[in-house]
């Protein structure tokens, strides 16, 4: 119990010693820690030879061989100075040389000077000459703050400058031990800490908070980053099909919208209908694999039209599932109206009429009290947007390898020329590995009708044969990567 | 000097064909061309998405005062953010970004703190460490 009591004392007064001096003992032997905390080095280095003065590492200076103050010294971090001694310890590496010494230098903040680092005109107020003859013993030394900077409530740093002359002995320095509260700012140029202007009082700072006057959300996380992405289908599954991948064509944007505690706040979700080439009146629906209905307080912006497949739980998620999902579009017909009374072949000829884009934005609200959701559930990996055929709620296509609803009707996985296996998770892919679906990180020109997806993108075939490690770039909008005439 | 044309030409014989095979042998997978996306074959572990799921290891730096700021994971030109979020520096932590395939290199800020990483594999590392000085003579 005793021991346990020693213990705390020593870790509360290592706390508060810690907050209240500077202390550089080079026991990191990097000195890139110590630049971390915006400590400067010049000429001066860590050093584990011999003559370190203690524990296993020192610092070390190049040879003295100059009266400048400018060519071997160390910096401190800005730190507001308090009163008391600064206290070091020091030793000459061999005993030649006319003379050897350390001078002690305090700098301002300058906001209006013209360096990045804000420094300005320095003032030395204590020189330690080392006595002649000079020797290799180890020296304490002790230097009162000078009673301008103490207390003052002002940054400062100051600059300790070894010099000499004669000979090429170097010196060795440890323990240095500063009062004062540290008052740099490494994720900002190593400039003084300063009140950060924060309207909303979230902890983020209005320069970084993408809703400043909103406590409530912080960061938009938006995926794509730019643009939209392309889901392209094919609806014929569990049969083959054309593979035109324009039986649908959708754009999305997903923006995660998170708050000051990296939570999730909501999910702006835009889904741009630009083609529909089938014959069939489908829906469109997606979720993130794992993530549970309980997460989600509301849904918003949907279009579910009657007759709908669908029933849907209080919070807007659709009823019946184990996950939640969102249907955006309950009839991508009533969306993408086919012109002529017809059905089908939406924006896909291009000799027929064109049907305007539709746009549904969606809003899915997040618990942020309990239950709250990460990022890392709703990445892009784990979304899993589907087809849900001709009003057949059973009937799913999803993305290759992706996880089917609670609602999907079983007995079709593994027929016809469909290769699933619930067993091995292995889903919507053919016996040669092909797809129903195909999800493209930027908005792309979709197949004119029946022309075979291939001969639009001129190195997606050489793409898929290396296996994702060649022509990464194949949907890009660059020269010879596309054959235009075959495009919509 | 007949035996001599007749032996030169064997060799000659056995050399063209034994070229032969070896062309044979390398072309093949090259040759392989789909005329179409039903022919195409690929491997079960091919992931027809165009994006490339990462996961960056963030290991934090002990400061002396606790530093918070935005921890922002970008293109290289900074005009596409792929990740922000609300991060104290001594905090070490991982997390998954979604870049698109084509991405070979990601930008990450932390206030002023800035470092370009490759993107070489599915798992990145970061740390908020910058390289000292060189200008000791040793």
């Amino acid at each position: 119990m005793k021991k346990i009591a020693i213990l705390l004392i020593i870790t509360l007064t290592g706390f508060v010693s810690k907050s209240q001096t500077l202390s550089l003992n080079c026991e990191s032997g990097n000195r890139s820690i110590e630049q971390g905390n915006c400590w400067a080095f010049g000429s001066v280095s860590y050093s584990n030879l011999e003559f370190r003065i203690n524990g296993f590492w020192s610092m070390r200076t190049n040879q003295l061989t100059n009266l400048s103050t400018s060519a071997c010294w160390v910096k401190t971090p800005w730190f507001k100075p308090s009163s008391g001694n600064i206290t070091m310890k020091t030793r000459l590496e061999n005993a030649s040389g006319t003379s050897r010494g350390i001078v002690f230098t305090y700098v301002p903040y300058d906001a209006n000077a013209i360096s990045s680092t804000k420094e300005g005109t320095g003032t030395a107020f204590y020189t330690y000459n080392f006595a002649t003859p000079l020797d290799i013993w180890v020296k304490d030394i002790t230097v009162p703050i000078p009673s301008a900077i103490a207390n003052s409530n002002q940054a400062y740093k100051i600059i300790i400058s070894f010099i000499g002359s004669g000979g090429s002995g170097r010196a060795f320095a440890d323990d240095l031990v500063i009062p004062g509260t540290y008052w740099a700012n490494p994720s900002n140029n190593c400039l003084p800490q300063a009140l950060i202007v924060d309207a909303d009082n979230d902890g983020v700072q209005d320069s970084n908070d993408a809703y400043p006057n909103d406590a409530a959300r912080a960061y938009n996380n938006v995926f794509p980053a730019s643009g939209y992405s392309s889901l392209m289908f094919e609806d014929l599954w569990p049969t083959l099909g054309d593979y035109d991948f324009n039986d649908y064509v959708v754009d999305y944007k997903l923006n995660r919208v998170t708050n000051a505690a990296n939570k999730v706040v909501e999910i702006k979700a835009e889904f741009v209908s630009r083609a529909a080439g089938a014959s069939r009146p489908n829906g469109f629906a997606f979720s993130f694999d794992g993530l549970s209905g309980s997460r989600i307080t509301s849904v918003s912006g949907n279009k579910i039209f009657t007759p709908n497949p669908h029933t849907f739980d209080a919070n807007g998620t659709e009823a019946g599932q184990t996950d939640a999902h969102f249907v955006v579009v309950s009839n991508i017909f009533k969306v993408l109206i086919p012109q002529g009374g017809g059905s089908g072949g939406v924006n896909t000829n291009p000799t027929a009429v064109r049907v305007p884009n539709d746009t549904t934005r969606m809003t899915i609200s997040f618990n942020t009290t309990t239950n709250t959701t990460n990022l890392s559930e709703v990445t892009l990996a784990k979304f899993n947007p589907y087809l849900i055929v001709n009003q057949t709620r059973g009937t799913e296509i999803h993305l290759a390898d992706k996880t089917p609803s609670s609602l999907v009707n079983s007995a079709l996985l593994g027929t016809a020329d469909d290769n699933s296996n619930a067993g091995s998770n292995r889903f919507y892919k053919t016996k040669n590995n092909l797809p129903w679906a195909i999800n493209v990180t930027s908005s792309i020109p979709y197949m004119k009708e029946t022309i075979d997806f291939t001969k639009g993108y001129n190195n997606f075939i050489d793409w898929s044969l290396s296996n994702g490690t060649t022509n990464t770039d194949w949907y890009l909008n660059l020269s010879n990567l596309r054959d235009n005439n075959n495009l919509y | 000097m007949k035996n001599l044309k007749l032996i030169a030409g064997i060799a000659l014989l056995i050399a063209a064909s034994s070229c032969t095979k070896v062309k044979d042998v390398e072309s093949t997978p090259n040759t392989y061309k789909p005329g179409s996306f039903k022919e195409i074959k690929v491997a079960d572990n091919f992931n027809w998405n165009t994006t490339n799921n990462i996961s960056l290891n963030v290991q934090g730096f002990e400061c002396i005062s606790p530093i918070r700021n935005t921890f922002i994971v970008s293109s290289e030109d900074q005009k596409e953010v792929y990740f922000a979020s609300n991060t104290l520096m001594s905090e070490s932590f991982t997390t998954n970004i979604d870049l698109p395939i084509h991405v070979k290199k990601i930008k990450v800020n932390f206030g002023t703190i800035s470092k370009v990483i490759d993107v070489n594999s599915k798992t990145i590392t970061f740390d908020y460490l910058m390289p000292a000085p060189t200008d000791e003579i040793q």
